[in-house]
């Protein structure tokens, strides 16, 4: 246990480099910091479906693991993860055009809520699914990425491999088209 | 940021994503790929040694032809090219002997 909490402490370097050494341990612990970015990431991108993005969140690890050895961090290590999550993600659109993922939308709110209220919230929550599945990918992902994630222009701009302008004129247009569709939801 | 804006944000965070948790999984699927990779290691060493062999039984083959084949003899009935064994023959021509 003492291993693991120094493993905790680490910065996303050291432990890329352990990995790339064969050590199990230190690659657990970048999974557990960086899983739920992954997964939010690739589940907002695939407009919903949970279960495919599981499986590209693990498919994300897995080749971060393969390459451990080749990739220098640099203190981008997350950036490194969601590009490829992103481009996962488009692959898996290219190949598959995803059913609805009503059921999977409506699963997901909170389980405090009860009634009407909960009722209202999924609603609400499946408005702006439907919203955000009609962006175009770029202005989704560049939505995704900023307003739920709270990457900076810059992140984004590596992730998405654009300069920083494309990444604030995408915002723009993305949150216009949303204030559009959801004028009369708020 | 004004009013009609936070509310935009404040509607956006309604569609939540949910926690998942793939951390055993990736663990599984990466302690399954060492296993394959061992394997295919295994597989390319074994495949290094059956064409050593092949080479090997080829080598025997050719000289076993050699030995059992009949001598040509000439019009008058001596032996035009007598048989020899070829004392440099060495499977490994690489070592230094010859085929």
């Amino acid at each position: 246990m003492i291993r693991r909490n120094e493993s905790e402490g680490s910065t996303d370097d050291e432990l890329l480099a352990r990995t790339a050494d064969g050590d199990t341990d230190a690659f657990a612990v970048l999974i557990r910091r960086h899983q739920g970015t992954v997964t939010r990431v690739a589940f907002r991108l695939l407009n919903g479906d949970r279960d495919a993005a599981e499986d590209i969140g693990q498919e994300a690890f897995l080749r971060l693991y393969r390459n451990s050895a080749r990739f220098e961090a640099k203190g981008m290590l997350l950036t490194y993860l969601l590009t490829i999550t992103r481009n996962l993600c488009l692959d898996y659109l290219r190949q598959k055009r995803p059913t609805d993922a009503l059921e999977q939308a409506t699963e997901m709110a909170s389980p405090v809520l009860s009634g009407e209220a909960r009722a209202l919230q999924n609603e609400r929550a499946e408005a702006v699914r439907q919203a955000i599945r009609a962006l175009p990918e770029e202005q989704r992902a560049v939505l995704v990425l900023s307003h739920y994630e709270g990457l900076s222009y810059d992140e984004i701009a590596s992730v998405l491999g654009c300069p920083m302008g494309t990444v604030a004129s995408r915002k723009h247009s993305a949150m216009a088209s949303l204030r559009r569709s959801l004028g009369g939801k708020i | 940021m004004n009013g009609p804006e936070d509310e935009l944000f404040s509607l956006l965070d309604a569609w939540e994503a949910p926690e998942v948790d793939i951390e055993e999984a990736v663990l599984r699927r990466v302690h399954a790929d060492g296993e394959t990779e061992a394997l295919r290691s295994e597989v390319n060493e074994l495949r290094a040694e059956v064409a050593i062999l092949r080479r090997e039984m080829e080598s025997m083959r050719m000289l076993l032809a050699q030995r059992l084949a009949p001598p040509v003899e000439s019009s008058r009935g001596l032996p035009l090219l007598p048989y020899r064994t070829n004392d440099n023959f060495s499977l490994f021509p690489e070592q230094g002997g010859t085929r």
